[in-house]
C-alpha cells in the first residue's frame, strides 16, 4: 500500500538546513498497525503528515497504491486523501464554529456525497460512538475524550484505507484513551490500515509493528 | 456546503459580536456617508438638466469692459434684447424674458409679501415645468391671470379649487387683481429657475417706464432662448457683434464714444448656469463646484479607508481561523472549494455592510438635507446607477477583503498550520501606511473644523461698530407712503419706554442687494463710494458714534437739501484732515454740492470678507423710506415685538407685518461658510471614526500574532502597563508621523480660506497641537483598550497550546 524510498525533509533558514527527516525508507502493507515511536522532536509527526499528503518531502520517492505522490498535483493529491485517507490529532482539530453533527458531515460534503446518504451514514456514526445526544452540541461543549471520538468518528466517515493517528491519547485520561485505542484496534480488525503516533508503550502494544525516529532516522531497536 | 458556509459565517457574526458589530458597522457608515455625497454632488452637476429641451436652451449674457479692461460676464440683459434676437434670428426658436421681484398679495383681507415671477408666454413650451391645469400655449398671454405653484394655492386656498380664485396683487405702486388660471407641479430641488407666482410678462409696464423697456444700456432682464434642433450655439454668438452693432450701436456712439468693444454677447447653456459662479446674476444663488470636488474627494477617501479597514479586519479574523483552514483541507477541502467559503463570506458580510449602510443614508438624509439646503432623495428604483454602483461596489470590497484569506492563508500546507510557527501579516508596512494617510485626512480635517469654528465664531463676535440686537428691521414693502409710515411710528412711539428709537431708511444694513454705490467727487479727486439715503435718528438708531462734527438736526432746515455724513473711510480715501464743511458733488441726480457736517466713526456694512469701504448718508426727501429700523430695550421684547405688530396693522393694513433684527441680518451673510464648516465637521467625524477603526484591526491584527510573546513576557515578569505602552506606542508614533505630514497640509489650506476674508483669525500653533492631541487620544484609546486587554489575560491560556 504504501512504499517510501530515501524520504528526506529539511528546512532552512539562512544557509543552514536543518534536517528532520533522514533517508526514510518505510513499507506499510494493507491491513498493518505500525506503531511509530522516538523522542520529542524526532521526526514523527513530519512522517505523519507527509504520508497524509499534508506536507511534502524535500527528496525522495512516495508511492501509494503505485501512484507516485511525490509527482501529483495538489489537485490529484487532495482527491487521493479526502477519499483514502483518515486523520486523528492529539489535539482533536475539530471545527469550533460546527456541532457535532455537522463537524461529521463536512469531509461527505467535500467528498459531494449526496443527502439521503450522508444523514444516513451520520446517523450510523452518532449511533456507533454513542453521540446520538450530543449532536448538536458543539465541540468546547464536551470532554476531550468525547471531543476526541468526535474526530476518530469524523476521520472513518469516508471509509478510508488508511487512518493516521498523531498521539491520539495524548490529552485524554486512562479511561477515554483507553477507548479510542480500542476503537482504532476495531477498525483495524476490519481491514483499515492505521499508523499511529504514541509515547506509550502501552498503546503501542496495539500494534503489530513498531518503528523507532530519532533524529530523523529509522533506528534498530 | 454553501449552508454549511452560512452557517459557519452567522455564527462567526453572533461569536464575534464585537468585531462584527465594528467591522459592518465601519463599512456602513462610510457607505452611508458615501451615498449621501454621492447624491449632493449628482444634484449639484445634474442641476437644471431635468429639461427635455435642456441641450437646446441658452440664457443669455453680457460681457462688459471694466476699467482695466477685462471683460465681465452678466446675467442681466437689456429689456428688448429678447424680442430682438426672436425677430433678427430665425435660429432663435422660442425666447422667454424673465424677472422677479418681491411684493405684496392680499387675499381676502390678508396680506403677505411673496416673489412674483414675470415671464413670456413661451415660458411652458421651452421649459418643462409640469402644468397641473392651464394651457402651456396660452397661459401667460393673458394680462390678468396668475399661475400658482401647487404648494403656494395650497396654502392660500387649503383645498378649495384654486381655479378662478382672485389675488389682489401689488406691482409697483398700485394693486391689480389677477385670477388664478393655472396651477404649476412642484419644481425639482435642482432646478434654477424657480417661481411661487408666475405672471405675464407683460407686467413689467405696471412699475417700469416705456422709455427704461426700450432702453438698450440698462441691464434689468433675464434673457433665455430655445435654439431650433440643428442649431450650433457657437454659429448664432459669431453673428452677435453684427446684433450689437445694429441694435447698441447709437448708444455706444452716444455714450462710449463709439468704443464697440465695451460690450460682447455670449450663450450660455442653461445647464451651466448653476455651478457657474463667475457669471454675477440674479434671482437664484449659484454653487461653487469645487465644493462638490472636495466632496467627492473626501467621500472617496473615507470609503476608501473603510474598505481597506474592512479588510485589515478581516484579514486579523481569518488568521485566528487558520486551524480552521488546515482541519479542512485535512478533510478534503481543495483550495478552490477554501477560496469559494471565504470570498462567499466577505461577501455576506460586505452585503450586510451595504444594506446598513443604505439604512443609515436613510435615517441621515432628513438632516443632511437640513444642513446642505438640498431635497435630496434616494429613488431606488428609478436610479439604477446608484444602485448598480453600490453593488460594485461592495462586489469590489467583498472580493477584495476575502482574496487575502482565500488566496493566501488557502495555500498553507495543513502541516505548517498546525505547528503555528507561522507568521501572518507580512504587509505590515502596507498597513502602517495605511494608517498614516487615514490619519493625515483625519488630522487635516480636525484642524480645518477647528480653524473654521473659530473664524465662525470671530465673525459672529467681532464688534461691527453698531449693536444690532434690539434693532428691528421691518420693510415697507415698497409701499408709496413709505416715509409717512415711518413718520407715524416715530410720533406713536414716543410714549412707550421700551422702545428708544425709530428712523427710516432706504437701505436695509447687512443685504448689498439694496446697496448703491456710485462716485463721489471732491475737487479733482473722485472716490467709489457706498450711498445710505437715510432719515433723522438713523445714526443714533442703529448705534453708530459720530467722531467729528454732528448728527443730521431737524433745526437745521438745510439738513435734508444740501448736508452729508461721510464715514472715517472716506475721510481717509480723499485724505482730508478735516472733513466738517467740505463740499462734494455726488452723482445721484440732486442738487450739489453737498457739505460735509459729519463724520461716522467706520463700521461693518458688509460681510467681514470686505474691508470697510467709503460711504456717505444722507437725507433724500425724493425717495420713500423702505426700511423702519426701531431700537427697543433688551426687556420685555416680545412685548415690544407685539406692539409693532399692533401699530402696523392700524397704519399699514394692506402690507403684511414682517420683521428681523438687524444682528440676524449679517449673520446670514455667513450661510455659506456655516455650512460648509458642518458638512467639514461631519466630516472629519466620519475621517476619525473610520480611522479608529482601521487602527483598532490593525492594533487587533498585531497583538494576536504577539500573544504567546505577551504571554512569555508576562510570564517573565512584566507588569501590564509595560506590556500596554509597550504595544500602544509603535501606533502613537505612526499618529504622530501623520500629524507632521499633515500640518503643512492643513495650514495652506485653511490660510487660502482665511484670505478670502478680510478680517480674520491668525492661525495659531495651538490648533495643530490640539489637533495632535486629539487624534493621538483617540488612538492611545483605540489601541490602549485592546493592550490591557491582552496584557491582563492570563499567560497560561495564551501558552496552553505551545
Ligand atoms: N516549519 C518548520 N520550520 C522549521 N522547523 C520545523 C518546522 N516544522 C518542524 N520543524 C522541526 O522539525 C523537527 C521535528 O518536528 P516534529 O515532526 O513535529 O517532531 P515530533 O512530532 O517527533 O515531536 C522539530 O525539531 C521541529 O522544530
Ligand atoms: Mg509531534
Amino acid at each position: 500500500m504504501i512504499k517510501m524510498k530515501e524520504i528526506t525533509k529539511f528546512y532552512s533558514s539562512g544557509f543552514v538546513k536543518t534536517f528532520v527527516l533522514r533517508n526514510i525508507d518505510l513499507d506499510v502493507k494493507e491491513g498493518e498497525f505500525l506503531t511509530i515511536m522516538g523522542p520529542s522532536g524526532a521526526g514523527k509527526s513530519t512522517l505523519l503528515h507527509i504520508l497524509g499528503m499534508l506536507d511534502s518531502p524535500s527528496s525522495g520517492e512516495y508511492f501509494f497504491y503505485d501512484k507516485p505522490v511525490h509527482r501529483l498535483s495538489e489537485r490529484q493529491l487532495s482527491d487521493l486523501h479526502k477519499n483514502h485517507i483518515g486523520f486523528v490529532f492529539q489535539s482533536y482539530h475539530l471545527i469550533d464554529d460546527l456541532t457535532v453533527y455537522e463537524n461529521l458531515e463536512t469531509p461527505l460534503l467535500y467528498k459531494k456525497v449526496k443527502g439521503s446518504e450522508r444523514k444516513g451514514k451520520i446517523a450510523e456514526m452518532l449511533d456507533r460512538f454513542n453521540m446520538v445526544a450530543k449532536k448538536d452540541l458543539f465541540p468546547n461543549q464536551l470532554s476531550g475524550g468525547q471531543q476526541q471520538k468526535v474526530a476518530v468518528a469524523r476521520a472513518i466517515i469516508i471509509n478510508p484505507k488508511l487512518i493516521l493517528a498523531d498521539e491520539p491519547t495524548g490529552n485524554l485520561n486512562t479511561k477515554e484513551g483507553t477507548e479510542v485505542m480500542d476503537l482504532l484496534k476495531e477498525l483495524n480488525e476490519g481491514g483499515t490500515t492505521i499508523i499511529q503516533v504514541t509515547h506509550s508503550e502501552k498503546n503501542a502494544s496495539y500494534g503489530r509493528r513498531i518503528i523507532n525516529l530519532v533524529d530523523g532516522w529509522i533506528v534498530d531497536k | 456546503m454553501f449552508k454549511n458556509y452560512v452557517k459557519i459565517a452567522a455564527r462567526n457574526l453572533y461569536k464575534q459580536k464585537a468585531y462584527s458589530l465594528i467591522n459592518i458597522f465601519g463599512l456602513a457608515i462610510a457607505i452611508a456617508f458615501c451615498i449621501l455625497i454621492l447624491l449632493f454632488v449628482r444634484d449639484e452637476v445634474t442641476h437644471d438638466s431635468f429639461h427635455k429641451k435642456a441641450d437646446r436652451l441658452y440664457r443669455v449674457i453680457i460681457l462688459k469692459k471694466q476699467d482695466d479692461g477685462s471683460m465681465q460676464s452678466h446675467a442681466m440683459t437689456p429689456p428688448p434684447l429678447g424680442p430682438a434676437l426672436k425677430e433678427e434670428f430665425p435660429e432663435v426658436a422660442h425666447m422667454a424674458r424673465f424677472k422677479k421681484r418681491g411684493d405684496v398679495v392680499v387675499y381676502q383681507g390678508k396680506s403677505f409679501r411673496e416673489s412674483i415671477t414675470l415671464a413670456e408666454p413661451d415660458f411652458f413650451k421651452m421649459f418643462s415645468f409640469p402644468l397641473i391645469y392651464g394651457d402651456p400655449q396660452t397661459i401667460l398671454q393673458d394680462r390678468n391671470s396668475v399661475v400658482l405653484r401647487e404648494e403656494v394655492a395650497k396654502n392660500y386656498f387649503g383645498d378649495e379649487d384654486p381655479i378662478g380664485k382672485i389675488l389682489s396683487i401689488k406691482m409697483g405702486s398700485r394693486f391689480y387683481d389677477f385670477t388664478v388660471s393655472g396651477i404649476a407641479g412642484n419644481i425639482p430641488g435642482n432646478s434654477s429657475i424657480t417661481f411661487d407666482f408666475l405672471v405675464s410678462f407683460d407686467r413689467v409696464k405696471d412699475y417700469t417706464p416705456a422709455s427704461q423697456l426700450n432702453q438698450w444700456l440698462g441691464f434689468t432682464t433675464l434673457t433665455f432662448i430655445e435654439l431650433q434642433g440643428n442649431v450650433i450655439a457657437a454659429d448664432l454668438e459669431q453673428k452677435f457683434p453684427g446684433f450689437i452693432k445694429k441694435y447698441m450701436g447709437q448708444d455706444i456712439e452716444k455714450y462710449l464714444k463709439g468704443d464697440y468693444s465695451a460690450f460682447q454677447m455670449d450663450l450660455q447653456p442653461l445647464e451651466d448656469i448653476y455651478l457657474n459662479t463667475r457669471i454675477s446674476s440674479s434671482y437664484q444663488s449659484g454653487s461653487n463646484p469645487i465644493y462638490s470636488y472636495i466632496l467627492s474627494g473626501i467621500a472617496f477617501l473615507i470609503l476608501i479607508i473603510a474598505a481597506i479597514n474592512y479588510m485589515n479586519l478581516a484579514i486579523a479574523r481569518s488568521t485566528i481561523r487558520l486551524r480552521e483552514i488546515g482541519v479542512r483541507k485535512v478533510l478534503g477541502a481543495s483550495r478552490k472549494k477554501l477560496m469559494h467559503q471565504f470570498l462567499g463570506e466577505s461577501l455576506f458580510f460586505s452585503f450586510i455592510s451595504l444594506s446598513v449602510g443604505i439604512v443609515l443614508a436613510e435615517l441621515f438624509l432628513p438632516a443632511f438635507n437640513n444642513f446642505a439646503g438640498k431635497t435630496l432623495s434616494i429613488q431606488y428604483l428609478s436610479d439604477w446607477t446608484t444602485l448598480s454602483s453600490l453593488v460594485v461596489l461592495m462586489l469590489f470590497v467583498g472580493f477584495s477583503s476575502g482574496s487575502y484569506p482565500a488566496l493566501f492563508l488557502s495555500s498553507f500546507r495543513p502541516a505548517e498550520v498546525f505547528r503555528s510557527h507561522l507568521r501572518i501579516g507580512g504587509k505590515s508596512k502596507f498597513s502602517k501606511g495605511l494608517v498614516v494617510v487615514q490619519f493625515i485626512l483625519s488630522v487635516f480635517l480636525i484642524i480645518c473644523t477647528l480653524i473654521m469654528t473659530q473664524q465662525l465664531s470671530y465673525l459672529q463676535n467681532r464688534n461691527l461698530g453698531f449693536k444690532g440686537e434690539q434693532v428691528v428691521i421691518m420693510p415697507t414693502h415698497g409701499s408709496a407712503q413709505g416715509t409717512l409710515l415711518v413718520d407715524r411710528f416715530r410720533n406713536e412711539l414716543a410714549s412707550f419706554a421700551d422702545v428708544k428709537a425709530v428712523a427710516g431708511s432706504v437701505q436695509s444694513l447687512g443685504n448689498d442687494r439694496t446697496y448703491i454705490a456710485s462716485p463721489v467727487r471732491f475737487e479733482k479727486k473722485q472716490v467709489m463710494s457706498h450711498y445710505f439715503l437715510i432719515d433723522y435718528d438713523f445714526l443714533e438708531t442703529v448705534g453708530l458714534q459720530i467722531v467729528e462734527g454732528r448728527d443730521f438736526l431737524k433745526e437745521f432746515t438745510a439738513d435734508p437739501k444740501e448736508s452729508v455724513i461721510v464715514n472715517e473711510s472716506l475721510v481717509n480715501e480723499m485724505g482730508w484732515d478735516s472733513a466738517s464743511g467740505k463740499k462734494i458733488k455726488t452723482f445721484m441726480g440732486r442738487k450739489d454740492p453737498l457739505t460735509v457736517v459729519g463724520v461716522v466713526k467706520d463700521f461693518h456694512f458688509e460681510s467681514l470678507h470686505n474691508q470697510i469701504k467709503p460711504a456717505i448718508f444722507y437725507i433724500e426727501p425724493r425717495w420713500q423710506q423702505e426700511y423702519i429700523y426701531v431700537k427697543i430695550s433688551p426687556v420685555n421684547i416680545p412685548s415690544s415685538l407685539r406692539l409693532l405688530e399692533d401699530m402696523w396693522k392700524k397704519n399699514a393694513p394692506n402690507f403684511p407685518f414682517m420683521y428681523s433684527f438687524l444682528d440676524d441680518e449679517f449673520q446670514k451673510l455667513y450661510r455659506a461658510e456655516k455650512r460648509w464648516s458642518t458638512i467639514i465637521r461631519y466630516s472629519s467625524f466620519f475621517a476619525i471614526l473610520i480611522s479608529c477603526l482601521g487602527l483598532f484591526g490593525l492594533s487587533a491584527l498585531s497583538i494576536a500574532r504577539r500573544t504567546k510573546e505577551i504571554g512569555i513576557r508576562k510570564v517573565l515578569g512584566a507588569s501590564v502597563q509595560g506590556l500596554a505602552s509597550m504595544m500602544s506606542l509603535d501606533f502613537l508614533k505612526l499618529v504622530i508621523f501623520a500629524n507632521v505630514l499633515s500640518w503643512p497640509l492643513a495650514y495652506y489650506v485653511m490660510s487660502r480660506w482665511l484670505r478670502s476674508f478680510a478680517f480674520r483669525i491668525d492661525i495659531k500653533l495651538g490648533v495643530f497641537l490640539l489637533a495632535a492631541v486629539i487624534a493621538a487620544a483617540i488612538a492611545l484609546l483605540t489601541v490602549g483598550l485592546q493592550a490591557v486587554k491582552a496584557a491582563v489575560a492570563n499567560p497560561v491560556e495564551s501558552l496552553r497550546y505551545e
